[in-house]
Parts: structure tokens; C-alpha cells; sequence
């Protein structure tokens, strides 16, 4: 089931520039949904629109199987968000501000101390926020993000500003809420990150989704061919012996070869040795996450 | 009964934001300033507050109430609406707000409740100081006789009430355009230039003043204690048309700004 289900989505600033066409998305419950694209590729304008600070010109949004018209505000008790950099009024402490959070979300303020130890915000607690980190910002942005213990989680780039031990903390938190049955909507550019976590993928590129599935989908939809960088002695003499395979050259130096799999590339290697073609550099190119997003998301 | 809870939590939470050094400030500063003009003047020129017969506390508190109303309460107004709402700018406080179980209504109008009940808050704090200042200068110069004469609290009440009643086309303008422009400059700049022409209008030209609702507070303070009446006044039940005239500017600013409020995309 989808709690987070959008049907054909259009939005725009202005009458010519299209932010968002014919958007279509759905969130698994349970799920931490990675969602991709390039900067301007409107993937905070989808997570606006989700949370309402934002209305679509057309389109259907769901939330737990309602339209969120329909339930508009009062299904935003069961979501937290985090939108870019965390909304924090500086001249209070920490705990001021999740204590706002709490008399808005109607929340026990006893459950303070609890998020703040989630985000290891702890010991600085009374410390005024613009004393803060831009890390350790983001950090009590996701604690006000959790105070309520919401069934959704939407995360826009939430590993702003974190260092990398940050990241890997973050990455762990967001594991275990996952496992605690939370579903996590979560939007990144740094797609090594995204990953490592993600069950669901869904890849933005200039306000239309190109891809939605499984990162088994996305690789199964690539196929499983390995591009290859030679660096040799003279690409054009190389050329000749690589009639039969997919090849590029790049210059006099460098070609590249695509191949399905490792015994092609010693194939390779023994014809251009056995041509007297030097061989100084041979690199396979992983198909990994951030490839495919590359060649899917770069016009 | 949800609703409203939900309200009471919007203000509890507005409260919290409020305590902002400046807007502490101001509300202690205003009061402060008021009572000290008053006291050393008082203090300075003991020898008009004797009249005799005359009440000394009226005199007193209607140079409080003068103070107050002419010179302070617009900048005042001015000041702790465009603060109040760049606070909400700074922090980018509105996306984070309006993702939360609240309409746009409630926050803005539980924003609106504080800011007014800050505003009554500084008027009954100056009213106190007030009654301090009039005890310690009967101390000082008891020739004064404050002790001779009854306070008359509930005689000079209901003026500070029309008083606060006039800035109310104020509070509306200075909501809407501090909700409008992102920025503290616009707000408080507009606010600033405006006290000071609706100040120079109301005090030369009182007809034109009419369409100034920034020279309200002093038009309504001249007829309160002075029974002063330029423009032809117009008493409808307990209150003046001047006043109504604040209340209707009030209601349209505050009903545009809130419209415009739940209709704007947060970007």
C-alpha cells in the first residue's frame, strides 16, 4: 500500500516555465524512498507540494489512502519534515524550540530529552541555536522532525551540512526508524548515500520522473554491460582490432569499449598486446547507483 | 473544543517565539520612558500638579495617558508588529510552521492575539509604573496631596481603552505589510514615515487626519481628555466614529493579509 501516493502532478511559478509535469509517485508504507535528481530538477518543489506549502495546478496527492485536500491540515499530526535547512529560532535554546514544535504538534514536552538523545544533541540542550553547527542544525532540525513520532518521515537533503561521521550517524538513525516501521521519503544528490539505505527509488530529471522502482529494477533496466577506459599506445591502431565490440574513441590516447562481461575485457587486453599496442591503464566502470543516475539525469 | 485547543497551543507557541530580547525590551523600555517623563516632570514642577480642587491623580495619569498615546504607542505598535513577524522570516520559521497540524488561519491569527496581547500587556505595565511613580513623588512632596484624593482608577481605564482601540487601524496596516514583505526594513520603514506625517496631520489639519488611521491615537486622546473636536466627531454608543473608522480598517487589513496568507506558495 502507498501512503504517500501523487497522480499526475503540474506545477509552475509562472505560466511558461514548467517546475513539475505530469508528476507521478508512489511512497510503499515501510519503504525509505530515495528520491533523486540534479539541483532544479524539483525535487523540494514535489516535497513542498506534499506537505501543502504548495498547491499543484492539477493532480491528485494521497496521504494514507486520502486526499490531502480532504484532510488538509490534520493528516500533518502523522508526518515530520525536514525541508532543506531546519526552520530554527536562534535567539532560543534547543529545547525552546522543540518545545514550540511540541505545543504544535500537541506533544508531551517529556519526549524532548528523548529526540535530543536520538540526534546526540543532549549536552547542549540549553545552548542558544546560533551557537549552533550548520550540522548541529540539521541535526535538532531532525529531532523537531521525530519529536511527534510521526508515521512519515520527508527528508529534503537532510546530510546538509553534516560531516561525514555525521552522515553515517544520520544514515544509521534513519535505519533504525526505518525498522521501527517508519516510512522515510527522503530526497539527496549525494547518491552513494541514498544508496546504502533506499528499498525504492525515484529518479527526477527536469520536473518529470524518469525512472520509479527497486534498485535491482534500475540496474536490471541498464542492463548489465561494463564500460571500460583504455589508455594505450595509439587508440587508432587499437580501433582496428575492436571491430566486433561497442567502442568509442576519445582521442589518440584513450577509447572506451562496452562489454558484458570480465573475460571480454582479458579478451581485449591479449588482442592489443598481441598487436603491439602498449597498454598503460585499463578501467572498468562500476555500473553502481551514481553511474546510472548520471547517464539517466545528464541530457 | 479541538480547535480550539489547537489555538490555545498556536498562541502557547507564539509565546515562546516572543521571547526575543528587543521586544522584552520594548515592552518594559516604553513604560519605563513613559513614567520617567512623567514623574520628573511632575517632580520638576510640583507647583501645577497642586490645583486646588483639582485631583491630582487625573492630572497625573492624563499626562501618562498624553505621553503614551501621542508619542509612543505608534512607534511601539510599529516596531513589535514588523519584529514579531521578521522573526518568523529569519529563522524561515514558515515552512516549518505550516507542516505542521495548524491552518495558516490559526498561525496567523494566534500571532495576531499575542502581538495584542503584548501591546495590553505594556499598557497596563505603564499604568502600574504610573501608580508607582504618583505614590513615590507623594512621598517626596506630599503637598502634592495624592493621599487626599480617590485614585479614580475606572475614570482613566476606559481612556487607555479608546486609546488602544484607535491604534487598531495601525496594528491591521503594520500586520498586513510586515506579512507581505519578507524583509524589516519595508514594514517598519512605511511605519516610521507614516507615524510621523499622520503625527504633523493630526496635529495641524484635522479634517485631512480622517484618512490618516496613524493619526487616530491622538485624535482620540484630544477628545478622551480634552474633549477636543476638530472634525465633527460622531459618538455611536460607547465608542467614537474615529474609532469605528480603526476597527473597519483593522478588520480589512487583517481579513486581505490572511487571504493572501493561506493563498501564498512557501518557497
Amino acid at each position: 500500500m502507498s501512503v504517500i501516493h501523487l497522480n499526475q502532478i503540474n506545477f509552475s511559478y509562472t505560466k511558461n516555465v514548467t517546475i513539475l509535469d505530469n508528476i507521478n509517485l508512489n511512497v510503499p508504507e515501510g519503504s525509505i524512498y530515495g528520491f533523486l535528481g540534479a539541483n532544479g530538477a524539483g525535487k523540494s518543489t514535489t516535497l513542498r507540494l506534499i506537505l501543502g506549502l504548495i498547491k499543484a495546478q492539477s493532480g491528485t496527492i494521497s496521504m494514507f489512502g486520502e486526499e490531502i485536500r480532504n484532510t488538509y491540515p490534520n493528516h500533518l499530526s502523522k508526518v515530520g519534515s525536514l525541508i532543506e535547512s531546519a526552520s530554527l529560532y536562534d535567539h532560543l535554546s534547543a529545547t525552546d524550540n522543540l518545545k514550540i514544535a511540541a505545543k504544535y504538534y500537541n506533544t508531551p514536552t517529556s519526549s524532548i530529552n528523548e529526540v535530543l538523545k536520538k540526534v546526540k544533541l543532549e549536552h547542549t540542550a540549553k545552548k542558544k541555536t546560533k551557537d549552533f553547527s550548520t550540522g548541529m542544525k540539521q541535526r535538532l532540525g531532525l529531532a523537531i522532525a521525530l519529536l511527534h513520532n510521526p508515521e512519515i518521515l520527508i527528508l529534503d537533503e537532510p546530510t546538509n551540512g553534516l560531516d561525514p561521521n555525521g552522515i553515517i550517524e544520520l544514515r544509521q538513525i534513519l535505519k533504525t526508524l526505518n525498522e521501527e516501521g517508519k516510512t522515510i521519503l527522503l530526497s539527496s544528490h549525494i547518491l552513494s548515500e541514498v544508496e546504502k539505505i533506499v528499498s525504492r527509488l525515484g529518479i527526477i530529471k527536469n520536473g518529470s520522473i524518469v525512472f520509479e522502482g527497486s534498485i535491482a529494477e534500475l540496474q536490471e533496466l541498464r542492463g548489465k554491460n561494463i564500460e571500460v577506459h583504455f589508455i594505450v599506445s595509439d587508440s587508432t591502431a587499437a580501433s582496428k582490432l575492436l571491430g566486433i565490440y561497442d567502442y568509442k574513441i576519445i582521442d589518440d590516447h584513450r577509447f572506451t569499449v562496452i562489454v558484458n562481461d570480465k573475460n571480454t575485457i582479458s579478451k581485449i587486453i591479449n588482442q592489443l598486446v598481441n598487436h603491439q599496442v602498449e597498454i598503460f591503464e585499463v578501467t572498468p566502470q562500476s555500473n553502481d547507483l551514481e553511474n546510472m543516475f548520471l547517464s539517466m539525469t545528464n541530457a | 473544543m479541538r480547535k480550539m485547543k489547537k489555538f490555545i497551543n498556536s498562541i502557547s507557541a507564539e509565546i515562546l517565539k516572543l521571547r526575543y530580547p528587543p521586544i522584552l525590551w520594548l515592552c518594559v523600555l516604553i513604560p519605563v520612558i513613559v513614567a520617567s517623563i512623567i514623574f520628573t516632570a511632575s517632580y520638576l514642577d510640583a507647583n501645577s500638579m497642586m490645583q486646588l480642587g483639582k485631583n491630582p491623580w487625573s492630572r497625573y495619569q492624563s499626562g501618562g495617558m498624553g505621553i503614551f498615546g501621542v508619542f509612543l504607542i505608534t512607534p511601539f505598535l510599529v516596531m513589535l508588529i514588523s519584529t514579531a513577524i521578521f522573526i518568523e522570516n529569519h529563522s524561515h520559521g514558515w515552512k516549518g510552521v505550516y507542516s505542521t497540524p495548524h491552518t495558516r488561519s490559526s498561525i496567523f491569527y494566534a500571532k495576531l492575539c499575542v502581538i495584542i496581547g503584548i501591546c495590553i500587556t505594556t499598557i497596563i505595565i505603564s499604568i502600574i509604573l504610573n501608580l508607582i511613580g504618583a505614590y513615590v513623588l507623594d512621598y517626596l512632596l506630599p503637598e502634592i496631596e495624592f493621599r487626599h484624593y480617590d485614585m479614580r482608577l475606572f475614570t482613566f481605564l476606559p481612556s487607555y481603552i479608546h486609546v488602544l482601540i484607535s491604534t487598531l487601524g495601525i496594528i491591521g496596516i503594520q500586520y498586513f505589510l510586515s506579512y507581505r514583505f519578507k524583509g524589516f526594513l519595508i514594514p517598519m520603514s512605511f511605519g516610521i514615515i507614516a507615524y510621523i506625517v499622520g503625527f504633523i496631520i493630526g496635529t495641524t489639519n484635522k479634517p485631512l487626519a480622517l484618512y490618516s488611521p496613524y493619526s487616530y491615537p491622538s485624535i482620540v486622546r484630544d477628545y478622551q481628555m480634552f474633549t477636543i473636536d476638530k472634525i465633527g466627531i460622531i459618538q455611536y454608543g460607547w465608542l467614537n466614529s474615529v474609532e469605528w473608522r480603526s476597527i473597519f480598517i483593522f478588520i480589512l487589513f487583517i481579513i486581505l493579509a490572511n487571504v493572501l496568507e493561506v493563498r501564498k506558495n512557501i518557497s
